[in-house]
């Protein structure tokens, strides 16, 4: 059942030379989603996207947009698809307008079409009052979000970006994720690639991690955690260093309690419900101690850590 | 198509905006007029006697101080303005980030680089086609010999091998726009290119066929000819020799030969040197321009196919 | 020794060199002295005053328009004291005469002479008969006469002056222009005057540029081709048709007309330049070309370019 994914790849490999890119990836992302790719540099986060959007040839394995193989039938997909890439650029020498109507011609609509799409998008941007200026007086943020326009010109049915926040300030970024929301909005399957963890957990609704070309994880935010900490959402951090098996039962028995792991000179108690005041219950009844625990709840972050730990 | 009617558009409006070409185009009109006015002075003592291809005559003609013909000019000018419209061709679009945002458009990948090579053609098909019509009008305007039907027609192949010899130095530098990620780099490589083919190439043949076949005063004809016939073939390696051969032949009737060697020793030997018919001529210098398109084809196939295969990265 | 050798040599040949002056010098003083001696006695046998005109080379030949100059001996004897001549010369029409000082004098001409009877010697008088240059004298002998008197003294000497017949003539145009202009394709008129400058009659005189002196291609055609007499003096305007050929090139041509007679006696010719012109057309062709190349340029900037 293709159909079901928008974006679906099969075992995509991309190699090198004998530096291998990406090692079998098989990502699904459904209908209006919005996607995030997070991975360090060099993760193979951009290089996925290459291939996804035709620019690059896989090395085996498949991709498949809307049903479209990007090698063989690059038009479709890039009728469906747009893409911001990591840096982009514009004709310098053309207006905002003039830049946008190209892209609008290079698809295929009428003028009069291209001219009430380029109002519309730039309207959405906040770059009206400037459609007039040479691009080269665009400052980096501006282009960006002219760079969104130009991907939004083409109503995708996908929209790809690459790394579209960095080297924009806080507020050019705020401006930049709630246009992607919005576009999301309008059924628009969005696919980020950041290594920006905070505005991914913000707007996201997947997340892929990427470490060394591998996809290491992939789920909704709240599935990825409970992952990563062993299914469980907190972290209860008993500061006994050798438990004893009754203790350890006895918590086991706790309705939550996913996981029970001895680190050096705690215990580690992962739940999927802050069950903090059962465990104390638990170690009261079982040692008669008053222990002073540390709860933790995850964020993305340290998801993203755990994973870079392991790998 | 769509994809390759918009890329040719923008690249033939980039071109007619650029102030690069408006520089190119006044610096070669003026060239042209300076060459054909001293042709216009000069063309009378070159003419002499004969009054066959007279209008011809108005682009081949030097001054007696200054050695500078308008085909001289021309085939000076023309891998200059080729390698301008070439050199920056894809690189300019990789290094300016538009590249992957062109290449995620619906369109043919393809369609970026023939665009892009049909607009430069179109561009150079202008340049020529205008430059060589202005300078006959002039020179009609200055000697008042109308040309005939057949310098017509000559001057219509003429400006075809230009057109063509333009094209074989764009798409080599749009090889090198595809291999090299920097126009600087590109530009320079194909300068040098040019450099060497257009200077070297003639000293080096001399060097090769005079080491090879050695000619002195005492030798016969046949070893002339033999040294001659050498010394060409290997200075066919430079398309500006080709270019120069077969225009020769077609702007001058009276070649039988792309040799002029080789027309010397048969003038010697009693042969009159009749002007041929254009198809004649065309006979004459139909390997040259066969050759022309076959490296033109070459190195644009070249371009097409690593440009086609090339991963699109936007840094 | 050598030095001393040089010397000696030196010196005799000084004292030979001066001995051979005095041997031929003194048998002229020794003429002089005698003729001195001898022309003495002649004033005082006589005692008669007279003047003697002597001239070496009495008949002058040669042709018209050059001059004729003849040295004439004056000698006055018998007188005791010096005396003024008047000098005369009797010259057929169309002459003009001039007397001059044989040797110096003040440059103008002279009317009349002083002469001293004491000198032994004669003065030298110069005569030139010069035609008119307007009116060139008919072959034949022309007698001139030349009288030297003063009261009842008087002398005259016949001079013949023979003109010869001469040859020669001139091609000119009626206004001195030489160039021209002609249009290649077409027939272009020119004028040109044979002159006879000489004093005999040309007949047969054959007008033509031999197609070594013309623009190759071009056609020249003269009419009359041949002028069948052409008296001394006179001249004949032949009209030239210039035709350059279709291909003619704008730009000055040298075209050389030349005339001779049939005796070939004479030669005449010359340079003309001739301005070739193209047919208007042509050029306004050219002119059309060149703006229409401009507009569709410009169109072109227009309509591709933005903005």
């Amino acid at each position: 059942m293709t159909n079901d994914f928008v974006i679906e790849t099969k075992n995509l490999s991309r190699l090198y030379g004998k530096f291998i890119a990406v090692d079998n990836l098989n990502l699904q992302i459904a209908e209006g989603e919005i996607f995030g790719l997070l991975g360090p540099n060099g993760a193979g986060k951009t290089t996925s996207i290459l291939m996804i959007m035709g620019l690059s040839e896989p090395t085996s394995g498949t991709v498949r947009v809307c049903g479209y193989n990007p090698a063989r039938e690059p038009i479709k997909v890039k009728r469906v698809a747009g893409y911001l890439p990591e840096k982009v650029g514009f004709y310098d020498d053309l207006t905002a307008r003039e830049n946008l109507e190209y892209t609008g011609r290079l698809n295929g609509f009428q003028d009069k079409v291209i001219a009430a799409k380029i109002t519309e998008v730039l309207e959405k941007v906040g770059l009206s009052s400037v459609s007039d200026q040479l691009v080269g007086k665009y400052s980096h943020g501006m282009k960006q979000r002219l760079g969104i326009a130009d991907v939004m010109i083409k109503s995708p049915k996908i929209a790809v970006f690459d790394e579209p926040t960095s080297g924009i300030d806080p507020e050019g970024t705020e401006q930049v994720l709630s246009i992607i929301k919005d576009m999301a909005k309008q059924k628009v399957t969005v696919l980020i690639s950041s290594h920006q963890l905070h505005q991914i957990q913000k707007i996201c609704t997947q997340v892929g991690i990427f470490s060394k070309g591998k996809l290491v994880a992939s789920g909704s935010v709240e599935k990825l955690g409970r992952e990563a900490f062993r299914k469980g959402k907190f972290n209860i951090i008993l500061p006994i260093s050798q438990p004893t098996d009754k203790l350890l039962e006895n918590i086991k028995s706790i309705d939550g309690v996913v996981d029970i792991n001895c680190v050096h000179d705690a215990t580690v108690i992962t739940a999927s419900e802050d069950v903090s005041k059962e465990v104390e219950n638990a170690v009261a009844s079982t040692t008669g101690l008053k222990v002073q625990m540390k709860v933790e709840e995850f964020e993305l972050e340290k998801v993203y850590m755990e994973y870079f730990k392991e790998s | 198509m769509t994809g390759f009617k918009e890329v040719f558009w923008k690249e033939l409006a980039d071109n007619f905006n650029s102030k690069r070409f408006i520089i190119l185009f006044m610096l070669v009109y003026l060239a042209g007029i300076a060459t054909i006015y001293i042709a216009a002075q000069n063309i009378r003592s070159s003419v002499g006697d004969s009054t066959d291809f007279v209008f011809l005559h108005l682009f081949i003609v030097s001054g007696s101080n200054i050695p500078f013909s308008f085909l001289l000019f021309l085939s000076i000018f023309i891998p200059i303005v080729g390698i301008a419209l070439g050199f920056d061709a894809i690189n300019s679009e990789r290094t300016s980030g538009n590249l992957s945002r062109l290449l995620t458009q619906p369109l043919y990948r393809d369609d970026v680089i023939n665009g892009k090579f049909l607009a430069g053609v179109v561009m150079l098909s202008i340049l020529i086609i205008s430059v060589v019509t202005l300078v006959a009008g002039l020179g009609l305007r200055m000697i008042g010999v109308p040309p005939e039907a057949e310098e017509v027609l000559r001057l219509f192949v003429f400006i075809f091998i230009s057109i063509l010899y333009g094209a074989f130095w764009m798409s080599l530098s749009i090889l090198f726009s595809v291999l090299f990620r920097k126009t600087a780099t590109s530009a320079l490589a194909s300068i040098a290119v040019w450099l060497f083919l257009f200077l070297f190439m003639t000293l080096i043949a001399g060097l090769i066929a005079s080491s090879v076949i050695p000619v002195d005063q005492n030798s016969t004809v046949e070893e002339v000819a033999s040294f001659d016939t050498l010394y060409r073939n290997i200075s066919r390696i430079s398309p500006s020799n080709l270019y120069g051969e077969s225009v020769q032949a077609i702007l001058l009737p009276q070649m039988g030969s792309t040799s002029p060697t080789m027309m010397m020793i048969g003038i010697y030997s009693g042969l009159n040197p009749a002007p041929l018919p254009l198809g004649q001529s065309l006979i004459i210098v139909w390997p040259q321009l066969v050759s022309l398109l076959a490296i033109t084809a070459i190195c644009f196939a070249v371009a097409y196919i690593r440009f086609m295969r090339e991963e699109i990265r936007s840094t | 020794m050598n030095k001393c050798g040089i010397s000696i040599v030196l010196i005799c040949l000084c004292i030979l060199s001066l001995a051979v002056n005095l041997v031929m010098i003194s048998p002229a003083m020794a003429i002089l002295s005698q003729s001195n001696a001898d022309s003495s006695p002649v004033v005082f046998q006589d005692d008669a005053e007279k003047i003697e005109l002597t001239c070496q080379y009495p008949v002058l030949s040669s042709y018209a328009g050059v001059n004729y100059s003849w040295d004439i001996s004056v000698l006055y004897s018998g007188g005791k004291e010096p005396r003024t001549f008047d000098l005369k010369a009797t010259i057929p029409e169309g002459f003009k005469a001039q007397i001059t000082p044989g040797y110096g004098g003040t440059g103008g001409e002279i009317a009349a002479i002083r002469l001293d009877p004491t000198k032994s010697y004669p003065e030298s008088i110069k005569l030139v008969v010069v035609p008119y240059v307007w009116q060139v004298p008919t072959p034949g002998n022309y007698p001139i006469s030349f009288e030297v008197s003063s009261g009842d003294i008087k002398s005259s000497i016949n001079l013949t002056a023979i003109v010869t017949v001469n040859y020669d003539m001139k091609i000119t145009t009626p206004d001195g222009r030489l160039n021209t202009e002609a249009t290649a394709g077409q027939d272009s008129n020119f004028t040109v005057v044979i002159n006879n400058t000489g004093s005999g009659n040309l007949e047969k005189v054959t007008v033509e540029s031999r197609s070594t002196n013309r623009p190759s291609g071009w056609t020249v055609t003269f009419n009359p081709e041949k002028i069948e007499s052409l008296p001394a003096g006179e001249s004949k305007e032949v009209q030239v048709t210039i035709r350059p050929t279709e291909k003619t090139i704008a730009g000055d041509y040298m075209l050389s007309v030349e005339a001779q007679p049939e005796a070939k006696n004479a030669y005449g010719n010359l340079q003309i330049r001739v301005t070739a012109l193209t047919p208007t057309i042509w050029g306004w062709v050219g002119v059309g070309i060149v703006v229409l190349v401009v507009l569709l340029l410009a169109v072109m900037f227009i309509r591709f370019g933005r903005r």
